[in-house]
């Protein structure tokens, strides 16, 4: 019984039935794919300034590149130039540290000069000026693709995925989980909390405390243009954002407040012209583009922003999947992949092991690291 | 020879799209200027917008859809139906229907080779049952090695304007955050009657209009008034130059114009987005009162699209406030007094009226009004006719289940074709949460509201044809109401306007549209901005995507330029014939803002809060 119809649920549910339990049946209390996986900037990178993180998004970058192929929907990943732009000083050596701990690791990516930033995008050299960026070709794809893809691959074999129900209780009995929803009530002996933001209600139905805070986050979209941006940025000052060129030719972008607390999905009018004064300062040409829609989203943070995965001490079969810091679309391919693993054959994986629910989290204080 | 210039004077008045003045000659066409269009110079008048000044010239193909290369031209003239989207001065994607023509404008086509008259990438056009809406999803998987290729190869077929060469100074606009009692969006008549009867030494009243000028569409119309005495006898556009008169006399009350409510902000108290062309505003309010009016309709045949298909009300404000004729030979859509009204206008602009094309057995209307026009009954427009513009409509009879007669099918000839179907706004409605239905009768989805205009939600408050389609005179009433309403809830304690509001509710005439059942065609464009069809759409229920969220993410529908103001209904009508579900069932998606496509520049200013 997988809970959730997020990517980290409908990727555990494929994964499940890939390694042949036939019994697979998803929850997802309103339309799949509703949450942060279709609120999101559909970015997907290995270039970490954390060791540990960096390693688990190489391996899931590696499982992203061959999703299309995979799942048999062609989810639109394209590799692309990402940079990690700095405006200070203090952030230039910090990076350049990280950089050669990712080559240290196998990571390809180097350090730019402020020159060869302006070279790879010429745009730049307009607005704020930059001290240097992290360059590292990574991924970007279509988040709805993404979940059409899993949920049709999972469907193909034999997951049954239920949307519009909500799960309103869990609870033991004789050693197994009783899951209860509006229509009916189900008995598994696996349940695995996909639920995103919102697996803390869902873990506390049995009793189990999750380290999960909510965090708002927003984006914007522009009118589609030709395309005109090569690179697909990210920023941390003078404070955290992101603006790249979709596919379709809009620009998608946001310039955050990075602790704005709760849950809420709506949009904010200080957004909307936070991002429109900070993106024109960064890249003035994008000022004669026209911002069509804004929309809100939530991440699960945990206290050091790694994910919760594996069996929950002392409750058996019930499996966390969730907490993943902002980022749920980068890590769920792979974490799904070796979750299956652990949850059909019993084989742990180094990579997931540390982040059991058991691990003891210590709060991390706001750096780069936290952006997603 | 004198005959020969006869001959050839009378060709080119014919010809000639611009009659001796616009027919409300309040309208001045001011000045002459020069510009030009891909490079070839026109004569126009300062006053003109870009595309009906290109229009005046017989340039009726504006731009290029942004999948298929199909042409595309105006159809609302007022900024909401993004089709008329050019390159002016350097900028991409301006809507050429709200930019005044200046001297030495340089106005271009956009993605299109060489232009838009004749783009050679129309050739996707043939194979559009190739790339059906989201074809992209499964087509390219193998062979592996060429999937980045392919993505490379479909980015530079997207997207329709090019960024401009450079960037020109800016000064960032100020931000601020300012406080009313009563918020009232949209400045037509019903919002100004609202304002007025909010007026009152100790309330704050602001009264926003994103136009220069306040009155909204009636300041385009000049049949007489009907149905408040005191107007009486008075031509609509003069009905609003009083409630101008009445509202400068009203003490209190703050207008903001060239100010769009982009959205709805609220987070306990009721709070506006506003971005004007000075400032940026987060306007907190007490009470909210929308009257944001309505949009058009789009028509629902196939070839919907074609340049030549216009709105009645377009139509209307062509010919009365910019003197400029759509065609020569016109048909017009659709049953009701908005469509006899323009086609009566048309007459007197000399345009052969060919007929009034309707679903019904008779027009549905007052017994006052006469007619004079040839009425084409119990039919629709099957098709629109044309390669790259209307030339002409198959009509074909349907009987009274609303189903095709076989048989029945004949051309006309014409270049223009009217169509009079409106619908109530609806996004502001949304955003606050108000309880949306679905009412033909009143011409799409409605706000609730109880007989004081208050929404379901507290302290807001909904008039005119936001509320449902009606006349000025509906409108004017219901904006009383609800300005006496939203001043009545803040505890203004005041028995005469408390009987007022009885009286005002006891005038109210019952308006309802009559309404048939909509025919579609497979064939018939549903969402303009993304080039998707009816069929596409079923085609993608039929696959799965039947929950309104995921079809339009799927379809792509009400997701372009327009973000749905004219697909979205359909997009919801085809959903529930399809699945069987009611209008209400099926639901409206998420509504965000902006409201209005506003520019980054707009947006960016100074003293932000963090």
């Amino acid at each position: 019984m997988i809970i959730g119809g997020g990517i980290a649920g409908l990727a555990t549910a494929y994964e499940l039935a890939k390694r042949g339990l036939d019994d697979v049946v998803l929850v997802e209390r309103n339309y799949i794919g509703c949450g942060s996986s279709t609120r999101n900037v559909c970015r997907q990178r290995k270039f970490q300034v954390d060791r540990e993180l960096a390693l688990l998004s190489w391996a899931s970058q590696k499982k992203w590149d061959e999703l299309t192929t995979e799942l048999n929907f062609n989810i639109l990943l394209r590799r692309c130039s990402y940079m990690l732009l700095q405006y200070t000083e203090e952030e230039v050596a910090m990076m350049k540290d990280a950089v050669k701990m990712n080559n240290s690791l196998g990571i390809k990516c180097r350090y730019l000069s402020p020159g060869d930033v302006y070279e790879l995008e010429p745009l730049l050299k307009e607005g704020t000026p930059v001290t240097g960026a992290v360059f590292a070709k990574e991924r970007i794809f279509h988040h709805d693709a993404v979940i059409w893809a899993y949920s049709q691959a999972a469907q193909r074999l034999g997951v049954e995925i239920n949307s519009g129900v909500e799960v309103t209780g869990l609870r033991i009995v004789d050693g197994r989980i009783r899951v209860t929803t509006k229509k009916s009530e189900i008995e598994t002996s696996i349940a695995v909390n996909a639920a995103g933001p919102y697996s803390v209600e869902i873990a506390k139905m049995l009793g189990v405390e999750l380290p999960i805070k909510r965090v708002r986050r927003e984006a914007l979209a522009t009118e589609s243009m030709k395309p005109f941006l090569n690179s697909v940025i990210a920023f941390y000052k003078p404070m955290e954002g992101w603006f790249h060129q979709t596919l379709r030719g809009e620009v998608v972008g946001g310039v955050i407040d990075p602790d704005e607390p709760g849950a809420s999905l709506k949009s904010s009018f200080g957004f909307l012209v936070r991002t429109a004064t900070v993106l024109t300062a960064k890249i003035p040409r994008i000022r004669y583009l026209k911002v069509i829609r804004q929309w809100g989203g939530v991440y699960g943070n945990t206290p050091d922003h790694f994910p919760i995965i594996g069996e929950t001490d002392g409750i058996e079969g019930f499996y966390q999947i969730n907490g993943f810091s902002g980022r749920g679309m980068n890590l769920a391919p792979i974490v799904a992949d070796l979750l299956a693993d652990l949850v059909v054959y019993g084989k742990t994986s180094r990579l997931i092991e540390p982040y059991r629910l058991s691990k003891e989290r210590k709060e991390m204080p706001y750096t780069p690291t936290r952006i997603p | 020879m004198y005959d020969t210039i006869l001959r050839i004077s009378v060709f080119w008045w014919i010809m000639s799209l611009r009659l001796e003045e616009p027919l409300i000659s309040d309208f001045s066409r001011g000045k002459e200027v020069k510009f030009s269009i891909d490079g070839r110079e026109i004569k126009a008048y300062s006053n003109e917008t870009v595309a009906v000044a290109l229009l005046a010239s017989r340039r009726r193909i504006l731009m290029r859809s942004v999948k298929f290369h199909r042409p595309r031209g105006n159809f609302c003239f007022r900024g909401r139906c993004a089709r008329c989207l050019m390159k002016i001065n350097g900028i991409p994607n301006v809507r050429a229907c709200d930019t005044l023509v200046r001297n030495e404008m340089t106005v271009e086509s956009q993605n299109a080779y060489p232009d838009v008259q004749t783009d050679i990438l129309s050739i996707f056009d043939k194979f559009s049952n190739y790339f059906t809406a989201g074809f992209q999803y499964h087509k390219f998987i193998r062979p592996k090695f060429l999937q980045q290729l392919y993505l490379n190869m479909l980015g530079r077929f997207i997207g329709l304007g090019t960024i401009p060469e450079k960037t020109n100074e800016k000064e960032l606009k100020p931000y601020m955050t300012k406080k009313t009692d009563i918020a009232i969006i949209g400045g037509g008549p019903a919002g100004i009657s609202a304002a007025i009867h909010t007026s009152n030494p100790h309330i704050e009243t602001t009264l926003i209009d994103e136009n220069d000028g306040l009155g909204g569409n009636l300041n385009f119309r000049k049949d007489e008034f009907v149905g408040i005495t005191d107007y009486e006898e008075t031509k609509n556009y003069e009905v609003v130059k009083k409630l101008i008169q009445e509202l400068k006399e009203a003490p209190n009350i703050e207008v903001l114009t060239n100010a769009v409510v982009e959205g709805y902000y609220g987070n306990g108290e009721h709070t506006l987005g506003i971005v004007s062309d000075k400032q940026v505003i987060k306007l907190h309010a007490k009470r909210i009162v929308i009257v944001t009016g309505s949009y058009d309709a789009a028509g629902t045949f196939e070839n919907n699209d074609l340049p030549g298909v216009y709105s009645a009300r377009g139509i209307e404000k062509l010919l009365n406030v910019y003197g400029v004729k759509p065609g020569n030979d016109a048909v017009m859509l659709g049953g009701g007094s908005l469509a006899l009204r323009v086609s009566k206008l048309m007459l007197e602009a000399g345009i052969n009226v060919q007929g009034i094309v309707t679903k019904h057995q008779k027009l549905t209307l007052n017994s006052k009004q006469s007619v004079e026009l040839p009425i084409i009954n119990r039919a629709i427009i099957e098709r629109a006719r044309g390669r790259k513009e209307v030339k002409g409509v198959t009509i074909v009879d349907i009987d009274e289940s609303g189903n095709v007669i076989p048989r029945t099918r004949r051309n006309m000839n014409c270049d223009v074709i009217g169509i009079s179907y409106l619908q109530p706004t609806y996004e502001l409605q949304f955003q606050i949460g108000c309880k949306l239905s679905y009412d033909p009768g009143l011409g799409g989805f409605v706000a609730l509201h109880d007989d004081n205009m208050q929404t379901s939600i507290q302290g807001v408050f909904v008039a005119g044809d936001a509320a449902g389609i009606k006349s000025p005179a509906g409108s004017i009433i219901e904006g009383r109401i609800a300005g006496l309403s939203s001043i009545l809830s803040l505890g203004v304690e005041d028995i005469g306007k408390e009987d007022l509001r009885r009286a005002y509710i006891k005038m109210l005439p019952k308006e309802r549209l009559e309404t048939a059942k909509m025919i579609g065609g497979k064939r018939r464009y549903v969402c303009f901005c993304e080039d998707v069809n009816e069929s596409e759409i079923v085609n993608a229920i039929h696959q799965g995507y039947s929950h309104i969220e995921m079809l339009k993410r799927y379809t792509g529908v009400s997701t372009g330029s327009c973000q749905g103001k004219f697909c979205l209904i359909s997009l919801i009508e085809i959903l529930a014939k399809e699945t069987g579900k009611s209008f209400d069932e099926v639901g409206v998606p998420t509504q965000r803002p902006p409201i209005k496509p506003v520019y980054l520049s707009d947006l960016a200013s100074e003293d932000v809060e963090r």
